[in-house]
């Protein structure tokens, strides 16, 4: 019971906090001096005449205070407003938009967990040699590297090779254009790559692995580098705890220590930074996504600050939030269950 | 003779640690041995080395120590010169250690089950693993093994985790146990109690022990020899009983002294500190804190003087009277 | 890092800064590009900034513009080093307001009672829970697009961060036994927390923020890559990046090398951070080889 108890309250938490997410983007779309709340919810073809009689169906007309209570109506109803940079009602670009970045994100986090992990590992174990000191400067520089410009040199190499006629990967978008007319995968989780092996078209899932590679690659780098720094860290705290020297004497093998002590050990590490790691996940996919013309919310956040569409990035702004306090309620109840120490 | 009852035994063994950039010489050729089936005493205060000496003969060694002279024999060969392979089966199968302070010296994420299964050796399964476990944990006196086996280190008092490292030290019958001030963190009942299971345990599968610590009162009710070590030197190694009425010694003499007794008036302290490795006086280590002190004891290392069943090192007492 | 009470702060930061080759790296880098940063605007006109030529349009690199020229015509040398000064004047300000006031709230929720401590928590997270870019381009958006209003945004985007880690160290630092005693000779509250607690938080602290200014950095130029800032005559990084993506194919050197640049500006922040880490780490645990 008592643990029902704690994952409520974290939820109830949860809840508290993404409400205070809302006041702040209504803070932020409303009353920043500045900013006209009407065109977040007119259309470019709605008729000028209209406009006061949306204003009131709005409350825009209502003092700054009783103007939040018709936001937080029109979000749970579903009226996020109109993204005027991309000519869509909010909630439909997010539809669209959110399997693509989805995507994107879960395949950059899986090469940066597993290549981060290795390198943490490989430098802490290594601790002093000059394999350590590669594998330091590697997730230093790979933390350093700002993400739009490594897209962009990435591209830049891939066009050169094949400017010479060698096979390159494609630069943008996530499937040719030709072959999204003549061999289409109907949607069932709008990810091509899930869909494609599920529908069984193997072309498709091919050309959208090879769309995929260059941008996860780039969006995998930052989260990378903190991934495997984080590993470094936990593992060399680890290895100078007592307990080690305790297992040692029992005669175990490197291996065993390793694989059993250290590593369990140390996973608790990356758990605690998983929620950064999404949120760097979800901030670097607005400038990969741009980069690399990846047709997803990120892009989209991208376009709406070019053209001061604050429906288009306030709704960025709470989907991002929502995903991110949904992942940190999720690793927090995940805690309890990996360490048995925690007491709730 | 003498040679067919050791186990294990240092000879001239010095270690040095390189701390910044010098090297220190913080075990100054030690000599002592453990002989079969006794419990053997390495005495000394915090910071005597005697940890040091300890994992020296296991090889667990930290990674700024250097071995700069000497050798430790198990059962004849030298340790020091073995490859980590042949030392980590001795580590498993002949020497165990216990350490204290068992709640940090335990893997906190696993089970002690799951701690207890690492060292069960590898042909037995599944059902046979947990009977081991459970007949190690009884040995090591769990009345009830079966339920210790989910627990984790956290859920145990100090007393019963270092039971449970008794019982993981038992599995693969070693020859010899460490016992690395396993009471310091104990309450009275449950160091005795502890220490007279340790004794049964000892005559039931012939171990024998080599216990660190520097309670001397512990020495006295449990140990048959007694090695008591200053500043990384090894100044006295006798009986326990012999070295308690009459110790030859200064250190073991002003130590022994130190104990407050029954109807003592002042408590009777050895002037001065112990010296820090990155300062170790010449000559004598002990020389700064002696009231018997003349100028060689400043100059030279004292000469060690054995008989069969005494040790002195010292410049000035030099025979038992 | 070993304080022997001898030695005066600076010579035991000296000490412990040159002992390794590594360290001594890191250090020399950082000081190399403030030594950039101070000297440039004193070396280069502003004409570099502003002046367009458009017969030098697009040149590659020379012996007389080392890395090219961009789309105006301007030497992007010059620019690039005119931009360091830009990024860490933008930097060393947020950087300044931030930790100032996450280091304030960390420390009262730290410290304070606590209901006190859930509410400060509570309107942290709320920011918190929003990742940092974003909440810096959405506070962009509302507020506006000068390199002025862009440092508001960042300051509102980083400052939790700060309260977090402050907050964190002032919690297992008041565990310690020496504030009892403090407590118990009546000291009040605030100057424990701030004459006792404070100083001795203050060296992971230290590692964090430099590390910070580097995201900072990249935060910064991240933000006039997509078009904040003030226009194509914004002396930034990530701006010029964007300015030069058109004729990307023609001209790449309008791209590589700024964000080269970049880079290494962020690197050595990095790196400092990191060498930071390892000279206040309690050095003296035995880490056995395995």
């Amino acid at each position: 019971m008592q643990l029902y108890r704690y994952i409520l309250r974290r939820i109830g938490i949860a809840i508290l906090v993404l409400f205070g997410v809302t006041l702040l983007t209504f803070y932020l779309s409303r009353g920043v001096p500045g900013v006209n709340p009407i065109t977040a919810y007119v259309t470019p073809t709605t008729p000028i005449s209209l406009y006061p009689q949306i204003a009131r169906e709005n409350g825009l007309d209502l003092p700054v205070y009783l103007q939040y209570f018709f936001y937080m109506k029109d979000l749970l109803v579903g009226n996020w407003g109109y993204s005027r940079s991309i000519g869509l009602p909010v909630t439909i670009a997010i539809e669209n938009f959110f399997p693509a970045t989805l995507e994107l994100t879960i395949v950059a986090m899986i090469i940066a967990v597993v290549i981060g992990f290795a390198l943490g590992l490989v430098s802490a174990l290594n601790n002093g040699k000059w394999s350590d000191f590669l594998s330091r400067g590697i997730s230093i520089e790979s933390v350093s590297l700002p993400p739009f410009w490594i897209g962009i040199v990435f591209s830049l190499l891939f066009f050169f090779i094949g400017q010479y006629g060698l096979p390159t990967l494609p630069l943008d978008g996530r499937i040719s254009q030709t072959l999204l007319l003549q061999n289409p995968v109907q949607p069932i989780t709008g990810m091509f790559l899930i869909d494609s092996l599920l529908r069984g078209n193997i072309p498709f899932f091919v050309n959208a692995l090879l769309h995929i590679i260059l941008p996860a690659l780039t969006l995998s780098l930052f989260p990378m580098g903190l991934i495997a720094r984080t590993v470094r860290a936990s593992v060399l705290d680890v290895l100078s705890q007592d307990h080690i020297v305790f297992a040692l004497s029992k005669g175990l093998s490197r291996r065993t220590l390793i694989t059993r002590h250290v590593i369990k050990n140390s996973l608790i590490a990356v758990l605690t930074i998983l929620g950064l790691i999404f949120a760097v996940l979800l901030s670097g996919s607005v400038l990969v996504e741009t980069v690399f013309a990846w047709p997803g919310m990120g892009q989209w956040a991208a376009t709406s600050i070019t053209s001061n569409d604050t429906a288009g990035i306030m709704g960025f702004t709470i989907v991002s939030a929502s995903i991110f306090v949904f992942i940190n309620l999720v690793v927090d109840i995940a805690y309890i269950f990996i360490d048995p120490r925690i007491r709730y | 003779m003498k040679a067919a009852e050791e186990i294990l035994e240092v000879r001239d063994f010095s270690l040095g640690l390189v701390i910044g950039k010098k090297a220190y010489k913080v075990l100054d050729s030690i000599s002592f041995e453990l002989r079969k089936g006794e419990i053997l005493a390495l005495i000394g205060e915090s910071g005597s080395g005697k940890t040091l000496a300890a994992l020296s003969i296991i090889g667990l060694l930290p990674r700024n120590a250097q071995v700069l002279s000497g050798e430790i024999l198990y059962e004849g060969k030298n340790i020091l010169q073995m490859t980590e392979k042949e030392r980590r089966k001795i580590r498993r199968n002949e020497i165990a250690t216990i350490f204290q302070d068992p709640v940090n010296y335990l893997n906190p994420l696993m089970s002690i089950g799951q701690q207890l299964a690492e060292i069960v050796p590898t042909p037995t399964k599944g059902k046979d693993i947990v009977e081991v476990c459970t007949n190690s944990l009884s040995k090591a006196g769990f009345k009830e093994p079966k339920k210790i086996l989910r627990k984790y280190p956290h859920e145990l008092s100090g007393g019963m985790c270092q039971r449970a490292m008794l019982a993981m030290a038992l599995i693969r019958s070693p020859k010899i146990i460490i016992a690395d001030e396993i009471t310091t963190a104990l309450d009275v009942n449950t160091q005795a109690a502890l220490l007279a299971h340790l004794g049964e345990l000892k005559k039931q599968y012939n171990l024998s022990l080599l216990m660190i610590t520097h309670d001397i009162g512990l020495v006295a009710s449990n140990c048959d020899r007694m090695v008591v070590m200053y500043a990384g030197t090894v100044f006295e190694i006798g009986s326990v009983n012999q070295v308690m009425e009459n110790p030859i010694q200064p250190y073991t003499k002003a130590l022994l002294s130190s104990i407050p007794m029954i109807g003592s008036q002042k408590l009777e302290a050895i002037p001065g500190t112990v010296p820090s490795i990155l300062s170790m006086p010449d000559g004598c280590r002990f020389n700064p804190r002696c009231k018997f002190a003349v100028d060689v004891c400043r100059k030279t290392r004292p000469p060690i003087i054995e008989t069969p069943e005494r040790v002195v090192a010292c410049h000035v007492f030099q025979q038992a009277n | 890092m070993i304080f022997p009470l001898s030695l005066p702060w600076y010579r035991a930061f000296l000490n412990s800064i040159t002992e390794t080759k590594f360290r001594l790296f890191a250090f020399s880098l950082l000081i190399g590009t403030m030594i950039v940063a101070l000297i440039s605007p004193l070396v280069i006109p502003s004409s570099v900034v502003y002046l367009v030529q458009p017969t030098k349009s697009l040149l590659p690199p020379s012996y007389a513009h080392i890395f090219g020229t961009d789309l105006y015509g301007r030497d992007l040398f010059g620019l690039c080093l005119l931009s360091i000064t830009v990024d860490l004047q933008i930097a060393y300000s947020v950087t300044i307001a931030s930790f100032g006031i996450g280091m304030f709230i960390g420390a009262v929720a730290g410290y304070a009672r606590r209901s006190a401590d859930e509410v400060l928590m509570r309107i942290t997270d709320v920011f918190l829970s929003i990742p940092a870019f974003i909440l810096a381009m959405a506070v962009a958006v509302a507020v506006g697009h000068t390199l002025f209003d862009l440092q508001i945004a960042l300051v509102v985007a980083i400052w939790p961060a700060y309260a977090r880690i402050v907050r964190g160290q002032v919690l297992s630092e008041r565990n310690k036994l020496y504030i009892d005693s403090l407590k118990l000779m009546n000291v009040p509250a605030r100057k424990i927390l701030f004459s006792h607690i404070m100083p001795n938080i203050i060296y992971p602290v230290l590692a964090f923020l430099t590390v910070q200014i580097g995201v900072t950095i990249l935060f910064l130029s991240g933000l006039t890559f997509l078009g904040f800032g003030s226009g194509p005559f914004t002396p930034e990084l990530g701006r010029i990046i964007s300015d030069g993506l058109d004729n990307f194919f023609q001209a790449p050197w309008i791209v590589l090398f700024p964000g080269f640049v970049l880079s290494i500006l962020v690197f050595s922040f990095n790196l400092f951070g990191d060498a930071l880490r390892d000279m206040f780490d309690p050095r003296l645990k035995n880490i056995r080889s395995v």
